[in-house]
């Protein structure tokens, strides 16, 4: 077992490579009273054509697969796991993304009963027509209840205008007609595919003992066979689809998401490249920025504008998103903003002012137990270590995002995405 | 155990409530307002938080005054109006990193009580009064946010089920006021209103991981307090008929949400017996509507019970299809007359009491959660603690759940649908 630390935050974890091929994040946090564990796999709405290494042909599986084989994976032959935590006391639940699948707990009860469920159903299929038939009907409501959601309309929207093949564009449950071809076959091949040990991922925080944790785990893993998941998307143009796009829905104040379109590295985004990605957000549209200010005073914007790095494997973009009378106006200031930036240059005060901002934000970060867990997964899918957001906040220069600006934020890979009242 | 405390030579409307919680890394000061829930205050009262969270004297503008918070390592500010039984909670909290976590243990905490002081009592005023330019900016931005609430209609369906179910009581009152009552706010209306909040609110200082450096206790005894207002929550105990009211939007889902009058309010005892059959009902994913609306019938993705303790109103709601009305409504009515019934086993019951004392205990790992806790408890004499409630939940007997689900009386049916030629 190693032992991870920060000195400058003093905290640690403890890192343990499970025989079973399992990874293992254990965080003790001295004092609090419940234990949050997340039990994921790198396996999410993105993953629609894939093969295991030594297979001949592609699998090529429906929109929002992964999505409904969360759902499913809490059924069993004979007692659905809801049923089984309802013993233990634990809060439980599960989410899929665009680029992994996590199910969780937490408790403050009976944590060993628990973790044992939850590495124990995860690795318990069980699908039957009968119980693919009658998912399609709650998760048809589950779509139909983001079809009406228009901060999920407007992202999505953005996506497909940004992107032209990557699997990204498509909504993370799929479409009421797209999982209608789901089946239990269809299940089980993506299950055996990515629910490999070796592809996934334990983390724990809280009120918890590595020992416990390992014990359970020696107990209820069932060893993986080493296996290479191979994925396959189709080449992604550099250019955006379009530079607009717009739905109607029932909401009374406009809503727009402007994005950029940014070329993602093969090896995804390391520690450095995100701090510096956040810093510059902040610069340009953070509450202490210029442009902020002056989109509030010319009653563009509201409390709710916000700015976010959307990142995953295969694509990175930048967003900034908020309610506006004139998503029009909102974009072109953006737009404009940024120009101005790449010109004139980043103050240095100004960022210093983020980079103190950002500092106290990634300490914050070390309060949550279920923050941490939550994490500590990502930290291991994306190798972006837990700690290191706060070592690179503490040496990055004006330079290096200066740097960033100079080569990303190009006019013509932006597209605006807005959502009107009906 | 934390303990409510007054503040010497302050009227017994300003407590105190100090948590030395050293665990978290995050420290946490703030200041909440509570009055009652008027229609025609309500606006003049919501406006207030957001507008003297954004500026005051020393920091002039909404720029200033956040690279200030950014240079005290991203300390973080917030405005906010909540409800609270009938009354209005007006709340300027503010965060920041311990100051050892800094690189010269710079004394954040301090600096952060001292900003609260200079927001609350220190603003910026032309001629006594606030600047009509901030006032009109705040208006705008209030007004936007009620507009919003119409965004997400879970939340929209909610609201609406309460304004129809307590259209003549306080709680039927939306928090931030009306767009029409926020557009009709003077400059003058708005800087009567904070100095009618500073005297006569009742008020809470919360500290959690900082100690109390005494700057807002005297700021409180030299502003002239009065007499501090009187907050009461009108609690009616039995529906009389039922009103059935449907709104009709271009929306892809339908909302149905079902208030029911629960019998019992704070300080009854009851109460815990009634959180515990309104968790039985739908607040887990083991409850009676989980299970049936929604695992047995397919009826929707979402099915559940909420309870406001306050008022003594329990609100079901659900995402169905249109039309599945009255399929959903009924498989509602009949689980609520199951637990009526006694129809549920001991370990369906002891699970929901497990669940619930996992869902308090667990508020004490998180920084806004614990101190919520307890200033949610502004209202009562003395503070309980997430265990101890933990240990009363467990001490609820089937009989007093039966009890408890009998009480319940339907009040209001409310739905959400789309538009009749199907859009």
């Amino acid at each position: 077992m190693n032992v991870v630390k920060s000195a400058l935050l003093d905290e640690s974890y403890y890192e343990y490579d499970h025989p079973s091929g399992l990874k293992i994040l254990v965080y003790p946090k001295e004092g609090y009273q419940s234990a949050y564990a997340i039990f994921g796999t790198r396996y999410g709405s993105i993953d629609t054509r894939f093969r295991l290494k030594g297979e001949q042909e592609w699998t090529v599986v429906p929109e929002g697969i992964a999505h409904f084989l969360e759902h499913k994976l809490f059924e069993s032959q004979d007692e659905d796991a809801f049923a089984r935590y309802a013993r233990t006391g634990a809060n439980a639940n599960a989410f899929t993304s665009f680029d992994r699948t996590c199910y969780l707990f937490s408790c403050t009860e009976n944590f060993g009963a628990s973790l044992e469920i939850l590495l124990d159903f995860v690795q318990s299929p069980y699908f039957t027509k009968e119980t693919v038939d009658k998912e399609q009907g709650i998760i048809g409501q589950e779509i139909r209840m983001y079809d009406d959601e228009p901060n999920w309309r407007v992202m999505f929207n953005l996506l497909t205008a940004l992107y032209h093949t990557h699997p990204v564009r498509i909504d993370i449950a799929g479409t009421v007609e797209s999982i209608a071809k789901i089946d239990a076959d269809l299940l089980y091949k993506c299950y055996h595919t990515f629910y490999n040990l070796n592809n996934m991922v334990l983390a724990v925080a809280g009120k918890v003992d590595p020992k416990e944790v390992l014990a359970i785990a020696d107990r209820v893993l069932t060893p993986s066979a080493d296996a290479v998941i191979e994925r396959s998307f189709e080449e992604e143009p550099e250019g955006i689809v379009k530079d607009h796009v717009e739905q109607k829905l029932s909401v009374s104040v406009p809503l727009f998401m402007f994005g950029y379109k940014e070329t993602p590295k093969a090896e995804g985004m390391d520690t450095q490249t995100l701090v510096e990605w956040e810093l510059l957000l902040e610069l340009i549209a953070g509450k202490t920025s210029p442009l902020y200010r002056r989109l509030l005073d010319e009653q563009l914007i509201n409390e709710s504008f916000g700015t976010e790095l959307f990142e995953g494997r295969g694509y990175v973009s930048a967003m900034f998103a908020g309610e506006s009378k004139d998503p029009e106006a909102v974009a072109q200031a953006v737009k404009a903003e940024i120009e101005r930036l790449k010109k004139d240059g980043i103050d240095k005060d100004a960022f210093e002012r983020v980079r103190r901002e950002r500092y106290g934000l990634s300490v914050m970060a070390f309060d949550s137990v279920e923050g941490i867990a939550n994490n500590l997964s990502s930290a291991h899918f994306t190798g972006r270590g837990l700690f290191d957001t706060a070592e690179v906040l503490s040496r990055v220069t004006c330079e290096q995002v200066q740097g960033l600006l100079k080569e990303s934020l190009r006019p013509e890979r932006s597209a605006l995405s807005t959502i009107l009242p009906a | 155990m934390p303990v409510w405390k007054t503040v010497p030579s302050v009227d017994d409307g300003v407590k105190l409530l100090s948590l030395p919680d050293s665990r978290f890394k995050t420290k946490r000061a703030a200041v909440s307002f509570y009055v009652p829930l008027h229609a025609e205050s309500a606006a003049a009262m919501a406006i207030l938080p957001y507008l003297l969270s954004h500026s005051c004297r020393e920091y002039p503008n909404v720029t200033l005054l956040n690279e200030r918070l950014a240079s005290l390592y991203g300390a973080k500010l917030f405005g906010s109006v909540e409800r609270l039984g009938e009354s209005q909670v007006l709340t300027i909290s503010v965060f920041a990193i311990g100051d050892e976590y800094t690189p010269d243990n710079e004394p954040l905490s301090r600096e952060c009580m001292s900003l609260l002081r200079a927001l609350l009592f220190d603003p910026v005023l032309e001629d006594g009064c606030f600047p009509a330019s901030s006032i009109e900016q705040e208006k705008r931005c209030l007004t936007e946010l009620i507009e919003a609430e119409q965004n997400d209609k879970r939340t929209y369906a909610r609201n609406r089920c309460e304004q129809i179910m307590c259209e003549s009581e306080g709680y039927g009152i939306n928090k931030y006021g009306t767009v029409q009552t926020v557009t009709a706010l003077s400059p003058a209306d708005v800087t009567a209103a904070w100095k009618t909040l500073l005297k006569t609110a009742r008020v809470c200082l919360s500290f959690l991981g900082m100690e109390s450096d005494g700057t807002l206790e005297e700021a409180f005894k030299a502003c002239g307090r009065t007499q501090p207002v009187s907050c009461q929550t009108h609690v009616i105990d039995k529906a009389q008929k039922v009103k059935e009211v449907t709104d009709r939007l271009p929306v892809n889902q339908a909302k149905l949400v079902m208030g029911f009058r629960t019998g019992t309010a704070e300080p009854d005892p009851a109460v815990m017996a009634t959180r515990m059959m309104v968790a039985l009902l739908g607040g887990t994913a083991h409850s009676k509507f989980f299970l049936n609306v929604r695992e047995k019938l397919h009826l929707c993705y979402y099915c559940s019970a909420r309870f406001d303790r306050h008022k003594g109103i329990m609100l079901v709601e659900s995402g169905i299809e249109q039309e599945n009305f009255e399929k959903a409504k009924a498989e509602i009515l009949r689980q609520i007359e199951a637990v009526q019934a006694g129809d549920f086993t001991d370990e369906e019951l002891s699970a929901t009491v497990m669940s619930i004392q996992n869902s308090f205990c667990t508020v004490s790992d998180r920084v806004t959660g614990i101190a919520t806790w307890y200033e949610n408890q502004y209202f009562d004499d003395t503070l309980v603690t997430p265990e101890e409630s933990a240990d009363a939940a467990g001490k609820v007997t089937r009989e007093e759940v039966v009890a408890a689900a009998k009480r319940l009386t339907l009040d209001t049916i409310y739905l959400l649908t789309g538009e009749e030629d199907g859009q």
